[in-house]
């Protein structure tokens, strides 16, 4: 049993502001940053273990959890009672209302620090170079040597860094650490308490 | 890239009795066709769309594919009966529809335990394919079967469904 205990779900539109690139798929891709989107809960699970995961993202290579297949993922699991919200079941449809409910923050104002992770195999290091005239800054990356590749940790708080992460279709996951508190409003003001009611 | 189309969707109930199985089963019958499939020609051509059976499960089954198949409509790879903007509806609509369907379901009476062929409302259920020559109840069971060794996988392959708004 997995309950959600609470949720961020993080806009990295501040990123775009002030940034572009002679490289206009670059550029494209940087401006485009305002629509990109990261949702996120906090998992309890039985033993009170507490971890952060992305239940779904506009990354276009990352795999989201929300889905999975049949019998999988967190709306099946909601639907079948082994994932719950703030305590409460819901049916797959008021999950996933209530996913579509959650107002956005931006990364900046989130009290958070993310992380992606790239799993990039032998043969294709040369997509850490660059995209076509644009040279990646790495210095914020850690790449650690692997028997069949390179794994990549980029930061998420910085722009070029997540356009790499969007575009890679390597990615593997993303990491959420909280640093401090959110300055956003709590997810459930506002939020109608009919949805927590229980499902017959 | 194609847009699945799903015009209609109805379920038939058949009894656990009927099929040996331990649970009441719903068979998935949706009218459905690919948005770049025609038929016809020039002036003439519609968009294709068929019965079929689309999956068959007890009910918490029938509700893991509809949630498993939600995805496709909300990221726009399954529209609701056009290919317009009023086609468009949320993965949560989907579901709904699915488990309003569920409790609209007809039984399916089996005419005779060696009929290939059987009658549920304005549908017409028969044996296809490498089970052409088998009974519908032997289809159907065979379909539980795959279901059950394949959770999830389409069943589009055991039977032909002819009904309205077929092109």
């Amino acid at each position: 049993m997995i309950n959600e205990k609470t949720h961020l779900k993080i806009s990295f539109a501040s990123l775009a502001r002030g940034t572009h690139s002679t490289d206009r798929l670059i550029d494209w891709k940087l401006k485009d940053l305002t629509s990109k989107w990261a949702t996120f809960a906090l998992e309890e699970d039985e033993s009170g273990q507490e971890s952060w995961r992305c239940l779904a993202s506009t990354f276009s290579g990352l795999s989201d959890y929300t889905y999975g297949g049949f019998k999988i993922g967190a709306v099946y699991e909601a639907e079948s009672g082994a994932r719950t919200v703030c305590g409460a079941r819901l049916s797959a449809e008021k999950y996933l209302s209530f996913l579509d409910s959650l107002p956005l923050i931006d990364i900046a104002n989130s009290g958070c620090t993310l992380h992606g992770e790239v799993l990039v195999p032998l043969g294709f290091q040369h997509e850490l170079e660059g995209s076509g005239s644009f040279t990646w800054d790495q210095s914020k990356w850690e790449i650690t040597a692997l028997l069949d590749g390179v794994k990549v940790r980029v930061p998420l708080d910085d722009a070029q860094s997540v356009v790499y992460f969007d575009g890679t279709n390597r990615a593997t996951s993303i990491q959420l650490k909280q640093t401090g508190r959110s300055t956003a409003t709590p997810f459930y003001v506002g939020f109608s308490e009919s949805l927590f009611a229980e499902v017959a | 890239m194609s847009t699945h189309i799903v015009h209609e969707v109805k379920l038939v109930r058949l009894s656990s009795l009927e099929l040996d199985s331990n649970k009441d089963l719903y068979a998935v019958l949706m009218l459905s066709g690919a948005s770049n499939t025609y038929s016809g020609w020039g002036a003439n051509a519609k968009r294709a769309r068929d019965w079929g059976m689309a999956y068959l499960g007890c009910e918490s089954d029938v509700i893991a594919w509809a949630i498993a198949r939600a995805e496709e409509f909300g990221g726009g790879c399954a529209v609701w009966r056009s290919m317009g903007a009023s086609g468009r509806i949320t993965p949560q609509q989907w579901i709904s529809k699915m488990r309003k369907a569920i409790c609209a379901a007809e039984d399916l009476v089996l005419p005779s335990p060696e009929s290939n062929s059987g009658v549920t409302g304005a549908l017409w259920l028969a044996s296809k394919g490498e089970f052409a020559l088998s009974s519908l109840r032997e289809a159907l069971k065979q379909a539980h079967s795959f279901t059950l060794e394949k959770p999830g996988d389409p069943t589009w392959h055991f039977l032909k469904v002819t009904g309205p708004g077929a092109t």
